[in-house]
């Protein structure tokens, strides 16, 4: 794992400080709310329907032990006891008071962690595959590419007041896990033919109400390229992008709107102008990030077996593990979607309790996916029955990763000030009947995310079936879309119909699967079913 | 301002946590709903609302119509008054016990 160096921990501490007193001004009556609101989401500090909800970010999704500790005492201390992992990777404390921010702060800096660009009109936490630097798919880890972007992007001059905010993922994979296609600026990390990093750039994806598959921008940009590549690709949509209505202020639009052809050409010449000097020490700087996640490599292991057991393990195992890149290891998933639960919820204890796993079984590195699990990277194949066994004492157990209990959710209007609808109550009462569905016949596997409104943090338009809440005369109502995915053949949902009460919400999933199943060929998956006999017998099913 | 508002009361948050608050019966600001001070005359109650956050103790004051029984009109409002869906696991002194009990951040983790 990357380790803060002086300069790093040094812009924690004074970024912490600086934001105590601006905390201070305000309690004091210095500063008013007008005053202190951009300050404020500057630190990831948002105000919710119920009290002020603080989004701290997770680099990459890249947690080490302590860390992920110090994020458990921080729920139990300030918070009522749990947090929320969300789809960027990071984590949402909703039950923060403005007077424990700067203590917060505080003690996450003391574990190399901040709150800083989770909001605002900035470059956000730059996210990736949960599974970087372990998976057995992959040409090159992203994680130092991550790390060179954050710092990159942390306090960026320019960059601080974008006309909106601004999403990066990076991917080095054959396999996109991290919904690449769906972001501002998506980077394909691979390695050219004398085994140096390249990136084909993708650019102009997003959800929300203008929902975008991202266009390639550029192949196989070399790694000495891809700062000031991205610095020009910035300073134009900086220009350019609209700044009179925050809903066409993407990138997205700007590209929608210019044209992928003349954003090009915009970018080109400003390539032309910049000052490359400033980017001299970006490649010296990666490979010094690089060599310290290379210390997280380890030997290969001879002749380790997997000593188990049990039906529900093996079941487990076959859901929740992922083929490593080192022999004798395995990267396992920890759900947080058991049967019932709040998508992404975890408490304190249970924090702590993977913690301790982590140190036990994966080298103290935990994970957080944008599917809003986490991930122990670096289980031996041996150690994987114990694993399992402490799991199931913490009901951290649920066989369930990629399938459809496994629910992507955004908070909604239990917390969210922008929320249309509830999300989270649609969420338990569809996990509880899928699961039981699941368990009964077999594995379901698709993709199902719920959104409490059209901003789309529940990533409803990139899942197979998506769930969309809106207010329709101020009665809670459920869109349903189908067909979308995340992967590298990334598409968005096509809306079913009318919408659904949320009473009605889980008998209308399951006449859709039912709908699946009997249109299905061999074994088909979902999306492969809906491109061949499309919406019109999912349609006629439901609306019957 | 709302279609069919038959009253209004007054809502923001706290400063300091956040927590919704109502303009009271009693001339302060409460949690309950039940203590909330309705006013036919949104005019009445605007001013108010402006002042107190001038006056540095809540933010986004907003008016909550109300229809004839007092229930709020807007879904938003409605929902945000019946508070989470899901039972929060420690309670507010819960969560006061734990800040004056668990040991020291640094040292805890």
């Amino acid at each position: 794992m990357y380790a803060y160096d002086h300069y790093d921990q040094t812009f924690v501490e004074q970024r912490a400080a600086e934001f105590r007193e601006q905390i201070d001004r305000r309690l004091s009556g210095a500063l008013s709310e007008d005053e202190f609101k951009p300050l404020r989401l500057q630190n990831g500090l948002y105000l919710q329907l119920h009290a002020y909800m603080l989004r701290v970010a997770i680099p990459y999704g890249v947690l080490n032990s302590k860390q992920l500790r110090m994020l458990g005492n921080l729920a139990d201390r300030y918070d009522k006891g749990y947090g929320h992992f969300t789809t960027r990777q990071n984590i949402q404390y909703n039950w923060t008071k403005l007077s424990d921010v700067a203590d917060m702060i505080d003690a996450l800096a003391s574990v190399q962690m901040h709150a800083i660009q989770t909001s605002g009109n900035c470059i956000r936490n730059v996210t990736t595959d949960a599974y970087a630097g372990v998976a057995g798919d992959e040409w090159l880890d992203p994680r130092p590419s991550a790390e060179l972007l954050r710092q990159w992007s942390s306090l960026h001059p320019e960059f601080a007041f974008l006309p909106r905010k601004f999403k990066i993922a990076v991917l080095g994979a054959a396999q996109d896990r991290a919904a690449m296609k769906f972001h501002d600026i998506g980077l394909w990390a691979k390695l050219d033919a004398g085994g140096q990093p390249t990136y084909d750039i993708w650019v102009g994806g997003g959800q929300g109400r203008t929902p975008r598959v991202a266009r390639l921008y550029q192949e196989a940009v070399p790694l000495a390229d891809l700062l000031p590549t991205l610095d020009a690709m910035l300073r134009v949509y900086n220009l350019a992008g609209r700044r009179d209505n925050k809903y066409k202020a993407r990138i997205k639009i700007l590209i929608d709107e210019m044209g992928i052809e003349a954003y090009r050409e915009a970018v080109d010449e400003e390539l032309a102008r910049i000052d490359r000097s400033v980017f001299a020490t970006a490649v010296t700087e990666y490979q010094r990030i690089a060599a310290q996640f290379e210390t997280a490599q380890r030997p290969a292991l001879q002749g380790q077996a997997i000593a188990q057991e049990s039906p529900a393990f093996h079941a487990w195992l076959q859901q929740n593990g992922m083929a490593h890149k080192i022999d004798g290891y395995a990267a396992v998933s920890i759900s947080l979607k058991t049967k019932g639960a709040i998508p992404g919820d975890a408490s304190g204890a249970q924090m702590r309790a993977v913690a301790d796993l982590a140190e036990r079984y994966s080298a103290g590195e935990i994970r957080v996916s944008h599917r809003q699990n986490l991930v122990l990277p670096w289980v031996k194949l041996n150690d994987l029955g114990a694993l399992y066994a402490a799991l199931v004492e913490q009901d951290l157990a649920e066989a369930n990763i990629g399938l459809a209990s496994d629910i992507i959710a955004c908070p909604g209007l239990d917390y969210c000030a922008l929320a249309t609808a509830r999300s989270i109550p649609v969420a338990q009462a569809l996990s509880a009947r899928l699961r039981e569905r699941e368990q009964r016949d077999g594995p379901i596997d698709l993709s199902l995310n719920i959104s409490g409104c059209i901003n789309a943090c529940g990533h409803h338009h990139a899942a197979n079936i998506g769930i969309l809440g809106l207010n329709r005369t101020e009665s809670e109502t459920y869109q349903i879309s189908l067909g979308g995915r995340a992967d590298d053949k990334a598409k968005v949902g096509e809306i079913l119909g009318p919408g659904f009460s949320q009473e009605q919400v889980p008998d209308v999933i399951e006449t859709l699967l039912d709908t699946w199943q009997a249109h299905r060929r061999d074994n088909e998956d979902f999306s492969q079913t809906f491109e061949r006999v499309g919406k019109q017998p999912f349609k006629e099913a439901v609306y019957a | 301002m709302a279609r069919n508002a038959h009253a209004y009361a007054l809502s923001a948050n706290d400063l300091l946590s956040g927590a919704q608050v109502f303009w009271s019966t009693n001339g302060g600001w409460s949690t309950s709903f039940d203590q909330a001070l309705f006013s036919q005359q949104s005019q009445a109650l605007e001013p108010l609302g402006t002042a107190e956050e001038a006056a540095n103790r809540v933010v986004g004051a907003a008016l909550i119509p109300v229809d004839a029984n007092r229930r709020p009109i807007a879904l938003r409002d409605q929902r945000r008054l019946q508070g989470v869906s899901v039972a929060v696991r420690t309670t507010d002194n819960e969560r006061s016990a734990n800040a004056n009990t668990a040991p020291a951040l640094a040292r805890a983790a």
